[in-house]
């Protein structure tokens, strides 16, 4: 089977092992080591790119040494095993992005000289000047799985419709250790860089476009890393607040939704699902839920992520429960956070509980819970739940719930207008 | 002389009370004496009793081995003047001597609070308080129940509290017969299941005032809740203490106040212990709901709400600046 394959697709081989052979000179293994056991925390890949020799990689990759350099410090390391000393010369955690300078050589040292060489930069690739077509081949490298620095076939298909940041679809599978690596055309020429993998060959990459600003900025070198640090709050708020506007300005047209009527698809990157119990028939009560994500996270750190929104909307009904049995079942319902964070990066939530009423909603009564926690680190910037429950009828309920991650007040008070604001009667 | 003699329990219960008329009263364990006394440690003559020409009382030990005592002192007494009323140890029994003209207090008035736990040893409010505490668990476990609802399962949940129930009863009942010689199973009985109504009854209007509460009720509701539940402890031990052990009203309030304001202090010092808590990840905070027609306060509209809302971004950024402020002392 492997020899037929070889032989049907010859020149492709050949191909692919001289890109290998061109490239690989640029492709770094990109680790963090905690700096006293001197072990490995994390692993990574990284290039070479343009002519400056910096290089690439993902902000993810990074992000221990960025955020705690007491505790960790960067790796680079070429396959032949020479070692290149580097900085952090730029960071993008919106699009999971880093990019490394080299240090000037130090003095050799002659106990470790011998042994692991300082490697020089190598010549940097290039960007695509053309997007590629979908369906045109694409070749992932990278270290999946720390195991070596390997070759990745696969395909590109184009922008995520479902994917708010436009990340690139590839079809090849890209394993923890490819992530910061680069994704080339057959001319060898970056048009991505390896960020995700969601299993069965389907990968993501982030357009090489903005590497290519990110490099603009670290040649500039108009902002220090304190100074580009400070600002991760700011352009997460800016971002998602741009998220917000598109979702605002997006579709609202509402759909029936059991009493409601409800938004659901307000753009092409909302991912809605539903679910029912309606067809058991034993069940005494029917459920229905129609929930919408925006699944757009930000990798802050490891133990904190940004970003999702969700809107959720659930409708309980029942012909044999009595009104207590039903408010007890209905009483049962929970929600929690949609993105990762601990009380180290963020305060503890706080909540407002009160009945309200909604505004097109006449004079059905909610109680509405609007739950709020702050981020440490970035100021002004917070992470909100929003419940809402009401029993219309005796043995009918309703739950109108959203979560938004890392949002400033005007874009949380906004999507709450908007989305509250526009809930009908069916 | 004419004197009253009474041997006291070890909680001062009257065990025995005997009228005497006699110059000298004989007092040991002999079956010679007056006033027998049935302990090993007193001896077969051990004290005798006798007035003197101006009327005076006297003890005077005879002698015995573990002596003669002034109850409170413990003090050994030889001949010691005796006034009405004083107590002393023979043995391990107290005497107390009385003249028989000794004022005695008026009798204290059954009050209606006393009348009502009297009437509750009645068969008849028994078997009403059962009827209804049975009738009220019932239906919570039915409420509570969303599929079929199902016998053995409600009593196999119930079998163990009822059991409690009349193991607790049964305790007490015992505890009175030891210390005062007497019980009334069925009052100790129907005392528990008075706090068990009472206490499903407050439960469910809590239950009712905190569904119609919001975040800014929460704290008052949770101290309330608590605090009903001490007043319903107190009541209890108090009814207990009155039926059971006959103790006086002032006595059974500092006893019962002094049992809550311990219980009080402990739960004070674990829930002090338990401050470091996992912080809350799920919402909303009261996940209680019941029927829209006990949903009795005026709502808010939407606006109001989100003026609420706009307030907790403030205080969330006072939280955050605290939490720095800690950050940057710990470095």
């Amino acid at each position: 089977m492997f020899v037929s394959n070889a032989v049907a697709f010859p020149s492709q081989e050949v191909l692919y092992g001289q890109l290998y052979e061109e490239l690989s000179p640029a492709l770094f293994v990109v680790e963090t080591v905690e700096r006293t056991s001197q072990s490995k925390s994390s692993v990574g890949s990284g290039f070479t790119v343009g002519g400056a020799g910096f290089i690439a990689t993902n902000y993810h990759v990074v992000a221990s040494a960025l955020l705690k350099p007491d505790q960790y410090q960067l790796r680079t390391q070429h396959q032949d095993g020479s070692e290149l000393e580097v900085e952090i010369a730029a960071v993008d955690p919106i699009h999971d992005l880093a990019v490394l300078r080299s240090l000037p050589l130090a003095q050799p040292d002659k106990a470790t000289s011998t042994q692991v060489p300082n490697a020089t930069p190598k010549r940097g690739l290039h960007f695509a000047a053309l997007r590629p077509a979908v369906g045109d081949p694409l070749l992932a490298l990278g270290n999946p799985l720390d195991i070596g620095l390997s070759l990745v076939p696969g395909t590109y298909n184009g922008n995520m419709k479902k994917d708010y940041r436009s990340r690139i679809h590839f079809t090849g599978a890209l394993n923890p250790g490819m992530s910061g690596g680069p994704a080339v055309n057959t001319a060898g020429e970056v048009v991505g860089i390896n960020v995700a993998g969601a299993g069965n060959s389907v990968g993501f990459l982030v357009p090489a476009t903005h590497l290519e600003a990110l490099i603009s900025r670290a040649e500039s070198g108009s902002q220090s890393l304190a100074e580009q640090k400070a600002q991760f709050g700011d352009m997460v708020r800016a971002h998602q607040a741009a998220l917000v506007d598109d979702l605002l300005a997006g579709n609202w047209e509402l759909q029936p939704f059991g009493p409601l009527k409800i938004p659901k698809e307000v753009r092409d990157y909302v991912n809605c699902t539903g679910a029912a119990n309606e067809l058991d028939a034993d069940a005494k009560w029917r459920q229905s839920v129609s929930n919408c994500t925006v699944n757009d996270r930000v990798f802050l750190s490891r133990r904190l992520d940004t970003g999702p929104v969700e809107m959720y909307f659930a409708v309980y009904e029942s012909d044999d429960l009595s009104a207590i049995q039903f408010a007890n079942l209905f009483a049962g319902g929970t929600f929690s956070p949609n993105n990762r964070g601990s009380t180290d990066d963020l305060t503890t939530y706080d909540c407002v509980e009160r009945w309200t009423r909604l505004p097109k909603l006449g004079e059905q009564r909610f109680k509405a819970s609007y739950c709020l926690r702050a981020y440490l680190d970035y100021p002004d910037l917070y992470d909100v739940l929003y419940v809402a429950r009401a029993m219309p009828s005796a043995t009918q309920g309703l739950y109108v719930h959203y979560t938004l991650a890392g949002v400033g007040r005007e874009s949380a008070q906004r999507f709450h207008d908007k989305l509250l604001g526009s809930l009908e009667w069916n | 002389m004419e004197l009253v003699l009474e041997l006291l329990g070890t909680t001062n219960n009257v065990l025995e009370r005997q009228r005497f008329n006699q110059s000298v009263i004989r007092i040991g364990r002999g079956f010679g004496n007056d006033l027998i006394v049935a302990d090993e440690h007193a001896d077969v003559d051990h004290a005798e009793l006798y007035a003197d020409a101006d009327g005076q009382l006297w003890l005077r030990d005879l002698d015995s081995v573990n002596g003669t005592r002034r109850a409170k002192s413990r003090q050994r007494v030889n001949t010691e003047m005796v006034d009405s009323g004083d107590v002393f140890l023979i043995g391990r029994n107290k005497l107390r001597v009385y003249r028989h003209d000794h004022a005695m207090p008026p009798a204290v008035a059954i009050r209606s609070v006393e009348s009502l736990l009297l009437v509750l040893g009645r068969p008849a409010v028994i078997a009403a308080l059962l009827v209804c505490y049975l009738s009220m668990t019932l239906y919570t476990a039915w409420q509570a129940t969303l599929d079929e609802f199902s016998w053995s399962a409600f009593f196999g949940e119930n079998l163990v509290s009822a059991l409690m129930f009349v193991g607790f009863a049964a305790g007490v009942y015992l505890l009175s017969v030891l210390f005062r010689r007497s019980g009334n199973f069925p009052s100790h009985l129907s005392v528990l299941l008075t706090v068990g109504v009472l206490s499903t009854g407050v439960d469910f209007l809590v239950q009712i005032v905190r569904f119609n509460s919001g975040d800014n009720g929460y704290a008052a509701i949770a101290f309330l809740e608590s605090a009903l539940g001490y007043i319903l402890l107190f009541l209890y031990l108090w009814s207990v203490l009155y039926l059971a052990f006959n103790f006086s009203v002032k006595q059974r309030t500092s006893v019962s106040a002094t049992v809550v304001g311990l219980l009080f202090v402990v739960v004070l010092l674990f829930d002090s212990a338990q401050e470091q808590q996992i912080p809350r990840l799920s919402f909303p905070l009261q996940a209680v709901f019941l029927p829209p027609a006990l949903q009795l306060v005026p709502p808010l509209d939407d606006q109001e709400f989100s003026l609420e809302a706009r307030l907790l971004f403030d205080k969330l950024d006072s939280v955050r600046e605290e939490r720095l402020t800690e950050r940057a002392a710990e470095g």
